[in-house]
């Protein structure tokens, strides 16, 4: 065995997984060649060494807080999905119409589309950028798009009205009074959906007024 | 080794009932084993310990796509190892900016010890200064003591990939210790005096 060859076989050695004549040829070699002989010995060192060197262990509470991990993604699990209305709005671009219509029809009527159809995109890209103090003036009064509670029912079928005093007065709700509400177009002012209520002009920051 | 095959099956097979002390015990068979091998690669006992937290909830969660035809260990370990590959890849992608947070994770090296540095602490640093595939390789045969066939398992490369790998690695933390084992041999050789111990 040459040196190239015995120097090739010395990590095999340390694993033990030389055949019974490379052991022989290798274990000669090494009798007569100092120089491989000191490479085995720094690969048998290595192998050794690893063998020793300290171990790392987990702490004492890991399985605690790994359970309490599980039972969180658990809980979550569990919890209905529910949209979010950044999630609801931006995934229904095409009801931004809808709700325009919806809006001038019952205040204003078809000459103000195209204000109300603004003021709507303004609520819109307030919510969506998070429920900010975004605001806007409708007929002198003040409305806000800063969500108190989001309490979804279905949003699929949510669209939004604008309820003056009376209205919802007449429909019950009292503390729905100059706010917007998103509610179930299935069941109209009776189940609102989403209360927006009113803030100080002062807050807002976007206002549209007509 | 059929045996502890067995065991981690018939565990997962409770497991997948929602058998929670099955998992514990699952949990306890291996994370002292992954967490020692995930600081070997990522120098950081806090961030190993955390990335084997995540392996074994991610266990939990995909606990019934099991594929039982596999070893559960080879699962468990790819997981920790492709959560560890991730870890690293996003170290050096913010490496320039990281400088001072990898001499404070290095502290757990304890390589600012004063003094003459023992073989171990030398061995300590080659280790952790390994380019990461022979270290991978390395550090399951030679820290965890796998076997050649469970390492080419885990990293999905052929047996020979892994001997060459880890022949590599053996042979360059040769080299980086060469003055230290040398000193070794010397003295093992006794053409330096030893200083008696107790
Ligand atoms: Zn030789």
């Amino acid at each position: 065995m040459r040196c190239q060859k015995a120097l090739s076989c010395l990590s095999a050695q340390c694993d033990d997984t030389l055949s019974e004549q490379q052991r022989r040829e290798l274990a000669a070699h090494l009798e007569e060649c100092a120089s491989c002989r000191r490479e085995a010995f720094y690969f048998s060192e290595i192998k050794g060494q690893t063998g020793r060197l300290d171990n790392v262990r987990t702490r004492i509470d890991f399985n605690l807080r790994l359970k309490s991990r599980i039972n969180t993604w658990e809980a979550e699990q569990a919890r209905p999905v529910e949209p979010s209305l950044w999630q609801t709005l931006a995934g229904y671009p095409a009801r931004i119409g809808e709700f325009a219509h919806a809006l001038s029809g019952i205040l204003y009527g078809p000459r103000r589309y195209a204000l109300v159809g603004v003021a709507s995109l303004l609520l819109a890209a307030a919510v969506w950028t998070g429920y900010t103090t975004n605001g806007f003036i409708v007929g002198g009064q003040s409305y806000t798009s800063q969500v108190a509670e989001i309490a979804p029912v279905d949003m699929v079928t949510a669209r939004a009205y604008l309820v003056d005093q009376e209205s919802a007065a007449e429909a019950g709700f009292g503390y729905l009074a100059s706010g917007i509400s998103l509610v179930d177009h299935a069941s109209p002012r009776t189940e609102p959906n989403y209360v927006m209520p009113t803030v100080p002009a002062e807050q807002m920051s976007a206002q549209v007024i007509f | 080794m059929e045996t502890q095959k067995q065991i981690d099956h018939d565990l997962m097979r409770r497991i997948q009932r929602d058998d929670f002390t099955a998992f514990d015990k699952l949990v306890d068979r291996y994370k002292d084993r992954l967490v020692n091998v995930l600081f070997r690669m990522l120098n950081d006992r806090n961030e190993a310990e955390d990335l084997v937290q995540d392996t074994f909830l991610r266990v939990y969660k995909h606990r019934q796509d099991y594929d039982f035809t596999y070893c559960l260990s080879t699962w468990i370990y790819t997981i920790a190892l492709n959560l560890a590959k991730n870890e690293l890849r996003r170290k050096k992608k913010f490496k320039f900016f990281s400088i001072f947070d990898m001499q404070e994770n290095g502290v757990e090296l304890k390589d600012n010890k004063p003094g003459p540095q023992s073989l171990k602490m030398v061995l300590d640093k080659a280790i952790a200064k390994l380019p990461t595939k022979y270290k991978t390789a390395f550090v399951l045969r030679d820290v965890d003591q796998m076997s050649y066939d469970e390492v080419a398992q885990v990293l999905g490369v052929p047996l020979g990939t892994v001997k060459s790998r880890v022949n590599r690695a053996r042979a360059i933390l040769k080299d980086e210790l060469r003055p230290k084992l040398e000193e070794r041999r010397a003295l093992s050789k006794g053409s330096l005096v030893p200083v008696r111990t107790m």
